[in-house]
């Protein structure tokens, strides 16, 4: 076998450096948030003042307790919303809908998913917040409206992931649970969606670093208080749209720059840690 | 083929390097947001007595602006707040003051209030007031609406109207002056601040302390921002060109810039 040339080897040598530069992105990013939040993380006290309730970074005050609350409170809003109906979407979609509508409602969520988020906050603002303030009580920009448009942004995203998992399912296991005499919901249930749970718990991580990660439809309609929210009605704030409230306050080098590289982290450490679960989930 | 692939790659990083360099032909203005519509007006006029030079404007908030033009990244920052060194690493800039800008306290129109005493306002910004009622309006929630701390507006009001006191952590933060107008507008109980020289319209514009604010009288208003440009010392003559113009076009009152700044 004669040794491959130069233009052979091109393919394999590219795909190879574009991983690698691929990983010297990442590495060069956890790097450099983790060199911009050192300071505050050497400071004295440095864990007490950051795990508090308090955010007033002009007195020195760097609890970041409000935003890590205001994040859960939002992404498991948004999840409790659209988890469900896009399961139900992508149920009907394997199920219940023929080829030709199939193709369509694909093609339409296909398209959802790429929609700006600045349009979904535009839209949150117009009509969730108002909903939100004569439905639900207070002023409208709330945990609640941001869920709300999240779970909607989230929605076509997960729709597509669940009914990808559904439709990976082998006909001969749907076939041997009716040939034993399973009703079409008892296939679902005990056969489909167990098989697919792996497929599925993908498709949600998608989702929820999506919810998680989401920045400027949420800036628009959570109000950014910077106080523990009172309830989901109330105002709030979460990791993101603190960052992008206060990153033109503190230039690189001040103690509320480096706060807001740790919070950063925070949220990579977030993802880190679903993406694990995902993959443990995943591989039973 | 591999010579010929690598010479057009680098035929083509060349070409993108030379289509972005900066040059000295295009001038950059960065930084608060209250007063973009007066320079996104204005700069067309120098623009059309210096040919071939373009200028573009870019947001982002005071602290913003003098961050950017410290670090060259702008030719000129704008801002309502004094610079800091933490700011400016250290660059001593060069500053031209735009005049004054009025920072008006406004309510929805719900409330049913239209005077406060400044005492009262304080306690509805700091929180301690929680209802219109207690202050003679109707028994409406008060909702307060703030700026990001990078906001000059919000410097003004902690410094002058605040005495010492916190807005309240409650309270909605609005990135922008129109955000914070649409949101007392459409909020029931809301009250915020906004820089304008002009009433907004769909809010109630508070009168404080007995004074009232009137176009006509625009410079007698109490509370306003100082917006500056500032330039590094060592900038092209064509920069300084730019903020003098800027500092002294007479359109500046139209946009609710009086005077000069102290």
């Amino acid at each position: 076998m004669s040794t491959p040339s130069v233009t052979d080897r091109m393919p394999r040598r590219t795909a190879g450096l574009a991983a690698g530069l691929f990983a010297l992105v990442g590495i060069i990013l956890v790097a450099s948030l983790a060199a911009g939040a050192w300071p505050m993380l050497g400071a004295p006290r440095a864990a007490a003042n950051l795990i508090g309730a308090v955010w007033d970074p002009l007195r020195g005050r760097y609890g970041v307790a409000p935003f890590v609350v205001g994040t859960a409170a939002v992404t498991l809003t948004a999840l409790v919303i659209a988890v469900p109906i896009a399961l139900g979407v992508a149920v009907s979609i394997v199920h219940q809908v023929g080829a030709l509508g199939r193709g369509g409602i694909l093609r339409v969520l296909t398209v959802l998913t790429a929609v700006p988020s600045v349009i979904f906050g535009w839209w949150g603002l117009q009509m969730v917040v108002p909903w939100v303030r004569a439905h639900v009580g207070g002023p409208g920009f709330s945990l609640l409206a941001a869920g709300i448009v999240l779970a909607l942004m989230i929605l076509p995203t997960l729709s597509l992931f669940f009914a990808q998992a559904l439709s990976k399912v082998p006909n001969t296991l749907k076939e041997g649970s009716a040939a034993l005499g399973a009703t079409p919901d008892q296939t679902l249930l005990r056969v489909e969606l167990p098989f697919a749970m792996p497929a599925l718990v993908n498709g949600l991580v998608v989702g929820l670093a999506r919810a998680l990660g989401e920045t400027m439809a949420v800036q628009m309609v959570v109000g950014g208080q910077t106080a523990i929210p009172a309830g989901l009605a109330a105002p709030g704030a979460t990791l993101t749209t603190q960052i992008f409230t206060d990153m033109t306050a503190f230039p690189p080098g001040t103690a509320g720059h480096a706060v807001l590289d740790i919070m950063a982290l925070l949220l990579l450490a977030a993802m880190y840690v679903l993406v694990r679960t995902a993959e443990r989930w995943g591989s039973r | 083929m591999v010579t010929a692939w690598i010479k057009g790659l680098l035929f083509t990083l060349l070409a993108l390097a030379s289509a972005v360099a900066p040059t000295s032909r295009h001038l950059t203005i960065a930084g608060a947001t209250s007063t973009l519509a007066y320079l996104r007006d204005t700069v067309g006029g120098f623009e059309r007595s210096h040919p071939g030079y373009t200028v573009s404007l870019a947001g982002g908030g005071s602290v913003a602006g003098l961050v950017e033009v410290s670090r060259g990244r702008a030719d000129v920052g704008v801002s309502d707040i004094p610079p800091r060194a933490e700011w400016t690493s250290g660059v001593h800039l060069q500053v031209m003051p735009l005049g004054r800008l009025p920072i008006l306290f406004v309510a929805h129109p719900g409330t049913g209030v239209h005077n406060l005493t400044t005492t009262e306002l304080r306690a509805v910004l700091d929180g301690r007031t929680r209802s219109w009622k207690s202050v003679g309006g109707r028994p409406v929630p008060i909702v307060v609406m703030t700026r990001p701390l990078a906001s000059g507006a919000l410097s003004v009001v902690d410094r002058e109207m605040m005495g010492g006191r916190r807005i309240t952590s409650q309270a909605i933060v609005q990135l922008s002056n129109g955000a914070t107008l649409a949101g007392v507008r459409e909020t029931p109980g809301a009250v915020g601040f906004v820089e304008s020289g002009v009433v907004p319209r769909g809010v109630t514009v508070l009168g404080v302390g007995g004074r009232h604010f009137s176009p006509k009288r625009g410079a007698e208003w109490p509370w306003y921002a100082e917006p500056s440009l500032y330039v590094r010392p060592e900038a092209p003559s064509i920069v300084h060109d730019l903020v003098r113009y800027l500092g002294s076009h007479p359109n500046r009152t139209r946009y609710g810039i009086y005077g000069s700044a102290s």
